[in-house]
Order: C-alpha cells, then sequence, then structure tokens
C-alpha cells in the first residue's frame, strides 16, 4: 500500500519535469534500484530546484501580480458566496423545517445560482489555462499559488462551513485549465472569440439573474431591504473576474496580426 | 571559476567517459567523496554546466534495468576540460603550504 503510493507520488511529482528529463531522471532511480521513499524525496527535491529557477523569470511575477492575485480572490470570494447560498439554505431547511425566503422562487433561485455558477467556472477554467499558458514550466509553482490565495483568504475572513467546498469549486476547474493551458497552449484566434463570446453572454446572463435577487428581496420585505444595485455595479465583478478570457483574446489578435510571435 | 560540485561532476564525466549518464555520475562522486548527490543537485548543475558550455548532453538507449527508459549521456567539451585543469591548478596552487596538504601527502606517502 505505501509502496504504491510512494509510487504514484513520484510519478504524479515527475509530471511537473520536461518529457525527456522525466524519463532520464526515472530511469536513474530505478536502475540505482532507490527505495520508494527515497525516490519520492529525490523527485521532490528536484521538482524543487527545478520550480526555484523559474522564480527568476519576470513572467512568472507578471503572472502572479495581473492574473493570479486579482482572479483568485476575486474566484474565490465568488466561491464562497455561492456555496454559501446552498449553506444557509440548507441550514435553515434542517433547522427551522421550511425553506430560506429571499423573494425568489425555486426555481428563480436556482436560474440566479446555476448562471453564478457557470460564469464562476468558466472563469476559473480560463484563469487556470491563461496561467498554465503563460507559465508552462512553473505550472506548479502557479499552482501553488491558487491554493495559496485560498488558504490566506481562509485565514484572514474565516467561513468554516463554505471555505472547503467554495475552494474545490474554484480551484478544480483552475487545475484542469491549467493541464489545458500546459497541453496546448493559448487558444487560437477563433478559439479565444467562441471562449469570449460564451463568457460574455453568460456574464450578461448573470448580472441580469442577479437583479432578480434584489428585486425580490425589495419586494419580500415590502421595502424595508431596498434592491440596492444597479446593473452597472451587478456587472463589475463579474467583468473583472473573466479579465483572463479578455487577456487571452487580445494575445491571440496580437498573434494573428503578427504583433506577438507564438 | 567552477564551483566545487561542478568540479566534482567533471571529474567523474571525465572518469567515466563513454558510460557518463545521470546514475553513473552519481555513483562515482558518492564513490569518490562519501557525501550523498541528489538527483536535484546533479540535474540542475548539468544544466548549468551545459549552459556554459562545458560538457555536452544528449539522451541515448533505454535499457531494461532502467525500465525501458534513456538516459542522458555525458561528455566535457574542450572548454569543460581546460575549466576542471584551471580549477585543479588554482586548488593545488592554493594549499601549497598548508598543513594539510603536507599531511595527506604524508599519508599518501
Amino acid at each position: 500500500m505505501t509502496e504504491r503510493i510512494c509510487r504514484r507520488l513520484a510519478d504524479l511529482l515527475s509530471q511537473a519535469l520536461d518529457p525527456a528529463e522525466r524519463d532520464a531522471v526515472r530511469g536513474d532511480l530505478a536502475e540505482l534500484q532507490a527505495p520508494r521513499g527515497k525516490a519520492v524525496r529525490e523527485m521532490a527535491g528536484l521538482v524543487v530546484r527545478r520550480q526555484a529557477v523559474l522564480l527568476k523569470d519576470w513572467r512568472l511575477w507578471l503572472t502572479v501580480l495581473g492574473l493570479i492575485g486579482p482572479a483568485g480572490v476575486l474566484l474565490n470570494r465568488m466561491a464562497r458566496g455561492l456555496i454559501g447560498t446552498i449553506d444557509r439554505q440548507l441550514r435553515t431547511y434542517l433547522t427551522y423545517d421550511v425553506p430560506y425566503r429571499n423573494g425568489l422562487t425555486m426555481p428563480e433561485e436556482a436560474i440566479v445560482f446555476l448562471c453564478q455558477l457557470f460564469v464562476l467556472v468558466l472563469s476559473s477554467w480560463i484563469a487556470g489555462m491563461a496561467a498554465g499558458a503563460l507559465l508552462r514550466r512553473a505550472v506548479w509553482t502557479a499552482g501553488a499559488l491558487f491554493v495559496l490565495v485560498w488558504i490566506v483568504l481562509a485565514i484572514v475572513s474565516p467561513m468554516p462551513n463554505v471555505w472547503l467546498p467554495g475552494g474545490i469549486v474554484f480551484i478544480l476547474p483552475v487545475i484542469w485549465g491549467m493541464r489545458q493551458g500546459v497541453r496546448f497552449g493559448a487558444p487560437a484566434f477563433g478559439a479565444a472569440i467562441s471562449i469570449a463570446a460564451v463568457m460574455a453572454a453568460m456574464i450578461a446572463v448573470a448580472t441580469w439573474t442577479s437583479g432578480w435577487r434584489q428585486a425580490g428581496l425589495e419586494a419580500w420585505s415590502e421595502g424595508a431591504l431596498p434592491g440596492g444595485a444597479n446593473w452597472q455595479t451587478r456587472l463589475l465583478p463579474f467583468a473583472v473576474m473573466s479579465w483572463p478570457a479578455w487577456c487571452m483574446l487580445a494575445i491571440a489578435s496580437l498573434r494573428k496580426s503578427g504583433v506577438l510571435s507564438r | 571559476m567552477l564551483g566545487e560540485f561542478e568540479y566534482l561532476l567533471l571529474s567523474a564525466a571525465a572518469r567515466l567517459k563513454e558510460e557518463a549518464y545521470g546514475a553513473s555520475i552519481r555513483q562515482d562522486i558518492e564513490g569518490s567523496t562519501g557525501r550523498r548527490c541528489s538527483v536535484g543537485a546533479l540535474y540542475t548543475t548539468l544544466d548549468r554546466l551545459e549552459s556554459k558550455g562545458l560538457i555536452q548532453t544528449w539522451m541515448a538507449d533505454a535499457t531494461p534495468q532502467r525500465g525501458g527508459r534513456p538516459k542522458r549521456m555525458v561528455r566535457l567539451t574542450a572548454k569543460g576540460v581546460a575549466a576542471a585543469a584551471d580549477f585543479y591548478n588554482a586548488v593545488e596552487q592554493a594549499s601549497r603550504g598548508l598543513s594539510w596538504s603536507a599531511s595527506r601527502v604524508a599519508v599518501k606517502a
């Protein structure tokens, strides 16, 4: 059992290396008949050294400051908000045996939730893909930084019931996007246009439906709770959160026009 | 000037000649110095030496004892030989007249 875990762990770690180096190192460890635990340590040591060298690359820091930091914080907060909605419904139902009422019908509530969930998953996937395509060899460091954002937010602003599921809803699409970004690179112009179009449509729908909740709450409370934000204010977080999609579109169009090389 | 580990690696590669690759270099360094040589240190140093033009590396045949995986072969360039010789001369010059240098000669004698 332990041996199987060690073998899987060494295989997983070796994925962070270039294919040729991965084969050579695994061959060396097999030839030296290194015990499994030692093989894992050796592999981890090499991966850490390789990633540490990449810390000198300015592109990593640009991506961290421009993409992973802001997108990670916004996506994480939105994920926590969404999971918080489910948590509130469940706890109200389990405690008082009635659904949590906010002026929306259940189908309306479900539509608002699903729209926001779709925008969140798509934005997380695109943020991951952008990080994977831009950083390639430093993708493990980028992934670790996304997780770090999640952990720091959990410490700074603890929400015990939602931090884990909220993090999973945000981290899994990021990892999936990173894999795609590393494998296929930045999308070509046609794909980037399609992604941006889907994103724009979903943002429009999510902005519109998020107004239902506020209008419903105002009607339900007979004006005691004001409807609040206008559409521009509701649009802003979605637009900021989705900026990696516009960034990918800009890169694809610059490449198409020949300003940027591949 | 080379670093100590870079010199050890160049010396091992020079000694092993056609048989110089990751695992054999590691065994040679551990055998000759009695110190542990990690894969991480070995491969990052190989890259550094290659980028300085002191060695050439290439992927060679796989063998069954390696689980069918290829070897990263290593060969010193002329520049690498010169750099290793410079390092050795510098250490020898710097050690001249010192007690540990004399005691090593005495032990050998």
